[in-house]
């Protein structure tokens, strides 16, 4: 017994010099009932000292868990049922609620994965930055210029004054920066990111990991990053491991592991993942050759999508305007104008753009729930019926409620949260009768919206509760094609779930848009799916469009300066990211400018000419257009943004 | 600001003539009046009539309302039509007396609700919350002349420390209320509180589940500091309505627990003005009531205002 206690000593001196997390056998549980749940089960990993470890998975692989185990802390429900955590030397579980604080402040801190939920919404972020300097306790100076020069650390504008600011007065994007420098403030040896990029755009997500990787080399921290995107991880963790249903199924070298992965899990979960640089929709995951452990070989096979063959416009949008201010404010402009396309019959067409960029105002126009101040927004006629004729087709200036029973018809949207979008307490059988009741619709039942969806129909019965996320997503997605739609709007349907889901959802967009001739509006920030999955792609800016073109046509290497920084801007598996130029560093601009073009304060090519004239319409082809001053060749292998 | 508050300010005013307007139709659409009260059921058709004329009572209700109004605006409330002293000092020593109950229930009433209610809900499902939700549940659930009656019963009777009833009349000093004071504003208490521990707790759980929460927990702050730092001003928002709502329902407490006491103030002056159908002395309590109501409202929303910074710097765009 002597010996083994002096080996764990031995051994506990060892760990601490070389590995700043050390993690053993450890299961965590809950009880359901008379169950009990493992949550984690017998996870072992190390970390070493000034490396980066990725935990990636998908939604219920206890990842987060597992973060927040680094942290000593868990639900409230849960608890460690074997192993033990080690941080920097101490078993995190074992420790006294004193010393755990002391472990909190001193050794490992914590990057919410949301810092606009994670930052005290009532508090200025000055004294949430310097309620963490505890060795400045009481020199109020002294931590007032400490947290500034956090701030200026993570490139927060004007930090001075923002330091007497509260959460609320900042962008998504600042108030990570400000989150991650409230995690710094205590010099931690391991930073913890909980999907510190998840909820950002691409532009300021390569903004956030750029200043990210640069602070792990300059203070030599220790970094664990929980993320579900691969592409991510490859450009930040040095480890990965995989976790599957609270399992470790493989972890290594990140290099490595990428590269020839071992485990069915990994392999399935690359190959799911849409490019930007291939077109086609990866296939799905295959969960129960997973579980076999068998490991695909040879290829992956991608599903290339045709589109449709004639154009049949089912929705024209000519020169809409949508203005928010209620009175003008001198220097800017209305938040969408001039915004002109079309979609057609059984085509998808993606709106991309950076959260600002007036996607969804525009959708929400075309369904009726914002009022436009200018421009045409018209439906042609649906399915059998005459072109011009009076049902499902007509104006859609009016709002929802100025609109025929046919139009409301004829227009359905899909949301990007399918568990919010859906009533809980309605049965999934309630949400899709609804829409057949309320327009009539004949010759189908709840039954067959569930078939067109891919799910039994024994679900109608259900509760939105009972079903997985991408069960839900299709419940919406059976609600919408209930009504027999000829327009369907898709606000960010696919960004909410997981990659092996992913891929299946948008083959049923592809499914229903051919058999049904439906016409898809699909918004989205993810270039990779627009890539996989849309026929044309209008790119907007600041609520006006600066290129718009077919999917091809987009992604080929002649493009106006913003679609180049958001392509350049996507991390990917695979990338040589040291290589990859850095992207613009200053954010979306809150409110378009009056005169020019819009992109000028951020363009890397920019002349004066910009400032105060409107880009011209360059035609590159007959469906290819750029609003831009420079020339075609310019914009051509454009040098990336510096 | 400003606007918001002017804004709130003028549907105060309005809120208070609509209640005098109420009032004033309510009364009138009762049968019998003030002469008819005065005389007693034996009274003769013209002695009647002639009480009428002496009291004013002929004129047409709408004009009668603005004669009032007009004199109101300029703080005549007129005569006590029973006692025929002046509206204003009748009313207004009743109502030194019902703020000395209500002061005193709201301060203690509060402060202790909040606590438990923080207690209860930073406890959630252990033993201290569940003892307090069941106690705010019983609160609830019995009426204020119940725990009137056993609070009697138990302070006076049994243990007898408290007077049961107050002897001092209409004209008692404060000095002389302060010993039969504790009684009534217990039975107050204890009605008052159990919504607002309720509220309280429900927001402090609500609150603690939140990320910001987790994120100052995780920062190894001390727990105190998160609760009064992080916690606290969040979860007051919600709790702030509830307790403007609760003494706003105090008023109507007020009545009820003042006539069992006997205690001096207006819910005992009111209950005898209704009886009498002396309607300047009713409007005027009823101004008074309305003008409660109006201000704890106004002071939340102020409150909300002080600790919501959200509301206080609105984001510029959109």
């Amino acid at each position: 017994m002597t010996i083994d206690a002096a080996d764990t000593t031995y051994e506990a001196t060892v760990v601490n010099r070389t590995d700043i997390v050390r993690i053993e056998n450890l299961s965590v549980s809950y009880r359901s009932g008379n169950r009990q749940v493992d949550v984690l089960k017998d996870v072992t990993l190390q970390l070493r000292r000034g490396h980066v470890l990725g935990l990636v998975g998908e939604s219920g692989s206890g990842k987060s868990t597992l973060a927040g185990a680094l942290l000593g802390s868990l639900r409230s429900t849960s608890f460690v049922s074997n192993g033990s955590v080690h941080v920097a030397g101490q078993d995190v579980f074992a420790l006294a609620p004193r010393e755990l604080r002391r472990l909190r402040t001193a050794e490992v801190a914590m990057v919410p994965q949301n810092a606009g939920n994670a930052l005290t919404p009532t508090m200025k972020i000055g004294e949430q930055i310097a309620e963490v300097l505890h060795h400045l306790k009481g020199n109020k100076a002294a931590q007032r210029a400490r947290a500034e020069e956090l701030l200026r650390l993570v490139r927060l504008p004007n930090p001075g004054p923002a330091l007497d600011r509260y959460p609320h007065q900042f962008s998504g994007g600042q108030q990570q920066r400000i989150g991650i420098a409230m995690a710094l403030a205590a010099n931690p040896s391991l930073l913890v990111l909980d999907e510190p990029t998840t909820g950002l755009d691409v532009v300021t997500q390569a903004a956030i990991l750029d200043l990210l990787t640069e602070l792990q080399k300059t203070l030599g921290m220790s970094m664990v990053m929980v993320s579900h995107d691969l592409g991510v991880i490859d450009k930040m963790c040095t480890d990965i491991a995989l976790l599957r249903k609270g399992a470790v199924v493989e972890s290594g070298p990140t290099r490595s592991v990428l590269a020839q992965p071992q485990h069915a899990y990994t392999r399935g979960l690359i190959d799911s993942v849409p490019r930007i640089d291939t077109p086609g929709i990866p296939p799905g995951m295959d969960q129960s050759a997973i579980d076999d452990g068998t490991v695909r070989e040879g290829a992956v096979e991608l599903y290339i999508r045709t589109p449709p063959r004639e154009a049949k416009p089912v929705l024209s949008v000519r020169n809409l305007t949508i203005d928010y201010r209620k009175k003008p404010v001198p220097g800017t402009g209305p938040t969408v104008q001039d915004v002109s396309f079309e979609v057609n019959a059984g085509e998808i067409v993606a709106l991309v753009g950076e959260s600002g960029s007036g996607k969804s105002t525009i959708a929400n126009a075309i369904a009726g729930l914002q009022k436009s101040e200018g421009g045409r927004m018209s439906l042609a006629g649906s399915g059998d019926e005459p072109a011009n004729g009076p049902a499902g087709s007509g104006n859609l200036a009016g709002t929802v409620s100025s609109r025929p029973k046919s139009l409301r018809q004829a227009v359905q949207l899909i949301f990007q949260n399918a568990d919010t979008s859906l009533n809980p307490r309605h049965s999934v059988r309630t949400a899709i009768a609804r829409p057949l009741k309320l327009f009539g619709v004949k010759g189908s039942t709840v039954e067959r919206a569930l078939e067109e969806v891919e799910l039994p129909a024994s679900f109608a019965q259900r509760l939105p509760g009972q079903l997985s996320g991408g069960q839900r997503q299709r419940v919406g997605i059976a609600r919408a094609i209930a009504a027999g739609p000829s327009l369907v709007l898709a606000d960010e349907v696919v960004s909410a779930l997981d990659v092996s889901v992913q891929s299946s959802i948008l083959r049923l967009m592809d499914t229903l848009s051919r058999d049904k001739d439906i016409g898809f509006l699909f918004i989205t920030h993810d270039l990779a799916v627009v890539r996989s999955v849309a026929d044309r792609v209008v790119v907007l800016y600041l609520g006006r469009i600066v290129e718009d073109g077919t999917v091809e046509e987009i992604f080929s290497n002649t493009s106006h300066p913003y679609t180049r920084l958001l392509l350049d801007s996507v991390i990917e598996l695979g990338d040589d990211h040291e290589a990859k130029a850095q992207g613009v560093r200053d954010e979306i601009p809150d409110a378009p400018p009056e005169l020019g073009c819009p992109f000028a304060s951020r363009c890397p090519i920019v002349r004066d000419v910009c400032r105060t004239v409107l880009p011209p319409t360059i035609q590159v082809s007959d469906t290819h257009h750029i609003k831009c001053h420079a020339d075609v060749a310019d914009l051509r292998q454009a040098p990336a943004a510096l | 600001m400003v606007t918001f508050f002017a804004k709130r300010l003028g549907w105060s005013v309005f809120t208070v003539l609509l209640a005098t307007v109420l009032v004033f139709s309510a009364i009138q659409s009762l049968p019998g009046d003030a002469a008819t009260q005065l005389l007693g059921q034996n009274a003769t058709p013209s002695a009647v009539a002639t009480m009428r004329q002496q009291l004013g009572l002929d004129e047409p209700p709408v004009s009668r309302f603005f004669t009032w109004l007009g004199k109101a605006l300029h703080g005549d409330f007129g005569n006590s039509l029973v006692g025929g002293g002046s509206v204003a000092g009748e009313v207004g020593s009743a109502l030194v007396n019902t703020s000395l109950l209500a002061g005193i229930t709201i301060v203690i009433g509060i402060l202790l609700s909040l606590v438990l209610g923080l207690v209860a809900g930073l406890t959630r499902d252990r033993w201290p919350d569940i003892s307090i939700s069941m106690l705010a549940l019983v609160g609830m659930s019995v009426p204020e002349f119940v725990v009137a009656t056993v609070l009697v019963l138990l302070f006076s009777i049994y243990i007898p420390i408290f007077p049961a009833v107050v002897i001092a009349g209409q004209n008692a000093s404060l000095a002389d209320l302060l010993p039969s004071v504790w009684l009534p504003a217990g039975a107050l208490i204890c009605v008052l509180a159990a919504y607002i521990i309720r509220m309280m707790r429900t927001s402090v759980i609500d609150v603690m589940d939140s990320e910001f929460v987790r994120t100052a927990i995780l920062k190894g702050n001390s727990t105190s500091r998160v609760v009064f730092k992080h916690l606290l001003p969040s979860a007051m928002l919600p709790t702030l309505n509830v307790i403007a709502m609760n003494i706003a329902w105090l008023i109507g407490g007020v009545v009820v627990v003042e006539s069992i006491f006997n205690y001096p103030g207006i819910g005992t002056l009111m209950i005898r003005s209704v009886q009498t159908r002396d309607l300047p002395t009713i409007l005027l309590i009823t101004v008074m009531s309305a003008l409660t109501y109006v201000v704890c409202n106004l002071l939340a929303d102020f409150a909300a205002f002080l600790l919501n910074p959200r509301l206080r710097y609105p984001r510029s765009s959109k």
